[in-house]
């Protein structure tokens, strides 16, 4: 009877510090939106609602415009994410289901190792070793192969949109394989067997069933991915070009709003430091959105009769 | 695969924390003692130039040698950071009491360091503007300017096959800039290059996309020397450049950038393009004739004009054969009344080291930059004499 209530003391109040960490993290959240909100309000009361929309980005005279950092940040996210999203679930489901056991632990590290590698490094790499071999051979190649499509125009700088998205699906595939991976991986194994037994073919298994089953999860890795996309400065920095212009090509120079801000924080102050915070702003809400978005598609898809149980 | 964790008993646990503490120290101490033998061994390096200013009549830098302990920060121009590392690490070895930790973020970001408060000094290629300097705390009774490097702009290229010194003059590297040469075998580059074969290619320029000193002087350069940048990018720290033109920001990151794009020009400064093995063009000063950038062509272009003050500082595009055009001084920003005694006279003392001939100036040759010519360096040392501690008694003394 002693020992029973030796326990129960610390017991609750583990429980009770469990949730308030649970309240610190959501609290911490609307935080951060308050806190980017409180700075950017100089900046809306003096320029309006306007230069979220605006082209011309010239702090010097006064303009100064987001549109081309908004859509530089979507543009690099897309062509990451574009990349990533196939390949990487189609690695994981490899990794999961196709691959030979042997193989599969050592894979795997691999895997999560490169996953463990620092931003800057992959934009120093980017940077120092892709950039030119992208200017010598890539560029050249794709803009032979599919300049009537009107994407390739300009010079081959090696540098730029292209190689911005291409550094990012380097970045964020391995985290996406690696969720991806144990997602799929944790679909019941009644419901794979089940699927063999009635005489399905592998692909069929693992399109109809395993991956539907493990929707949620494939949405979470996904929705991690882009967080990672939209938010990586550094790296986007070093191999984007920094070119404050709305992008024509994929080859031309553009910017993120994270480049941005790395670049023009040090020494703004005034209206274009509030306008940094209120480009900062525009990320998160931009991130949340993605993640709703996510939600939603997955929840309508549940509603409309999809084939199996979610994985909770 | 997760492996379970294994089951330790007690007794091992606290055995082995013994074992890591006893590790821990052990390294901590073969560190600390590699690290004061390497200070040693620099001690003994250097120990033959601080010979060599005992021998110099400076009653000011045997006393600045003896500043008191201090940790000084300062932050700004790219530009000067690595002969400020060499200089401060060298000073640091012959007086361990003081340490400087200085960040190159741009000497705009510098600027807006100093005026917050949050460094001890600034450091920043184009001296504050009255503007600036009315931002900055009341208690710092005043900003004084002190030139503390002087260095040249090169354009670097990276251009297969080109060696160093394609001729370039003003309005034709404007032009580059601009987009409206867009070309390397453009005809007005060939012009200046009569026997050089150019590439078929585009041009990639590479600017500073960060509020930069460095980008200051070359677009000083190319608003004297050109109507078209004048009337249209202009000059400052930070101008607009056309969509073809890739941004990097520091000297490190446009010497990087150069270094990775093939076909491509950008301005650097002189010590980044010697550390790098740049090849850089011979620019046409006012002279008419083409000038590489060398210690002595910068310090030529200097020479040209004594008479440098923090409100009229700029040396580009000076008369004279010898004169490399695209040249600055740099400028360290300090409080004329210093907040704390101690720290203060430290840093005038440092600051004056540094800016004087047996001093941090001995540094700058080995790096690529020019030593502050005789008269400046007296400028220096007036205006760090007006610096005063908190009850108004001036800090720097023999």
């Amino acid at each position: 009877m002693s020992r029973r209530r030796r326990f129960t003391v610390p017991d609750r109040a583990y429980r009770r510090a469990l949730a308030a960490a649970a309240v610190l993290f959501a609290a911490l959240l609307v935080a951060f939106v308050v806190a980017m909100a409180v700075q950017a309000v100089p900046a809306f009361s003096s320029l309006g609602f306007s230069f979220l929309w605006g082209t011309t980005w010239d702090p010097y005279h006064g303009a100064y415009g987001l549109l081309s950092f908004i859509v530089g940040t979507v543009e690099t996210t897309a062509i990451a994410l574009f990349l990533a999203v196939p390949i990487g679930i189609g690695t994981a489901l490899a990794l999961a289901y196709l691959v030979p056991d042997r193989m599969r632990a050592p894979l795997s590290t691999t895997v999560e190792l490169l996953a463990a590698v620092p931003s800057v490094v992959y934009g120093l790499w980017g940077l120092v070793v892709v950039a030119p071999y992208f200017a010598t051979h890539v560029e050249p190649f794709l803009t032979s192969a599919f300049g009537w499509t009107g994407l390739f125009a300009g010079p081959n700088q090696g540098v730029g949109l292209l190689l911005a998205g291409v550094i990012l699906f380097i970045m964020v595939l391995p985290t996406l394989v690696a969720i991806s991976r144990d997602v799929l991986a944790a679909v019941p194994r009644e419901q794979v067997e089940g699927a063999m037994a009635v005489g399905a073919t592998r692909w069929q298994v693992l399109w109809r069933v395993v991956v539907p089953g493990a929707r949620t999860g494939l949405l979470g890795a996904f929705t991690l991915a882009t967080g990672r996309a939209l938010g990586e400065t550094v790296a986007v920095a070093l191999v984007i070009g920094n070119s404050p212009h709305l992008a024509t090509s994929l080859k031309s120079n553009a910017a993120t709003i994270p480049s941005l801000i790395v670049s023009a924080f040090g020494e703004a102050t005034g209206t274009q430091r509030s306008v940094l915070f209120a480009a900062a702003l525009v990320l998160l809400v931009v991130g949340i959105a993605v993640n709703f978005l996510g939600r939603f598609f997955v929840r309508s898809v549940k509603r409309s009769g999809a084939a199996s149980v979610a994985v909770a | 695969m997760s492996v379970p964790p294994s089951h330790q008993p007690v007794r091992t646990a606290s055995r082995n924390r013994r074992r890591l503490l006893v590790t821990g120290v052990l390294s901590a101490g073969l560190l600390l003692a590699a690290c004061s033998s390497n200070s040693s061994s620099s001690t003994t390096t250097t120990g033959g130039s601080s010979g060599a200013t005992a021998k110099s009549a400076d009653p000011y830098l045997a006393a600045d040698l003896k500043a008191g302990a201090a940790q000084l920060t300062g932050a700004g121009s790219t530009f000067v950071q690595p002969v400020f590392t060499k200089a401060f690490y060298a000073y640091s070895a012959l007086n361990q009491a003081v340490t400087v930790n200085y960040q190159a973020v741009g000497s705009g970001a510098g600027i807006t360091a100093f005026q917050g408060g949050t460094v001890n000094f600034g450091a920043s290629d184009v001296p504050m503007t009255a503007a600036d300097i009315a931002k900055v705390p009341a208690s710092y009774g005043g900003v004084l300017q002190v030139p503390d490097t002087l260095g040249g702009v090169t354009l670097s290229y990276n251009l297969p096959g080109v060696k160093t010194g394609l001729h370039l003059d003003g309005p034709t590297i404007s032009a580059i800039f601009l987009g409206t040469i867009a070309k390397w075998n453009d005809p007005a580059i060939a012009k200046l290059n009569p026997g050089v074969s150019l590439p078929d290619q585009p041009i990639t320029t590479v600017h500073r996309s960060d509020g930069s000193g460095t980008n200051y002087i070359f677009t000083d350069y190319l608003s004297t020397v050109s109507p078209a940048w004048a009337s249209g990018p202009g000059k400052g720290k930070s101008v607009t450049w056309p969509a073809s033109s890739v941004g990097s920001s520091g000297n490190s990151g446009v010497a990087a950038s150069v270094k990775s794009t093939p076909y491509s020009i950008g301005y650097v400064e002189l010590a980044y393009a010697l550390q790098n093995n740049f090849t850089f063009a011979a620019v046409k000063n006012a002279a008419g004739v083409y000038v590489l950038p060398t210690l002595a062509s910068v310090a030529a272009d200097a020479s040209q004009d004594p008479n440098v003050t923090s409100t009229n500082f700029s040396i580009v595009n000076q008369p004279g054969t010898a004169s490399y055009p695209i040249a600055g001084y740099s400028w360290a920003l300090i409080a004329m009344k210093q907040p704390n005694d101690t720290s203060g006279k430290t840093l005038v003392q440092v600051l004056d080291w540094m800016t004087h001939t047996g001093g941090g100036q001995d540094q700058a040759p080995s790096l690529g930059y020019v030593p502050l010519p005789a008269n400046i360096q007296a400028l220096a040392r007036t205006t760090l004499l007006q610096v005063t501690g908190p009850n108004g008694a001036v800090l720097l003394t023999k």
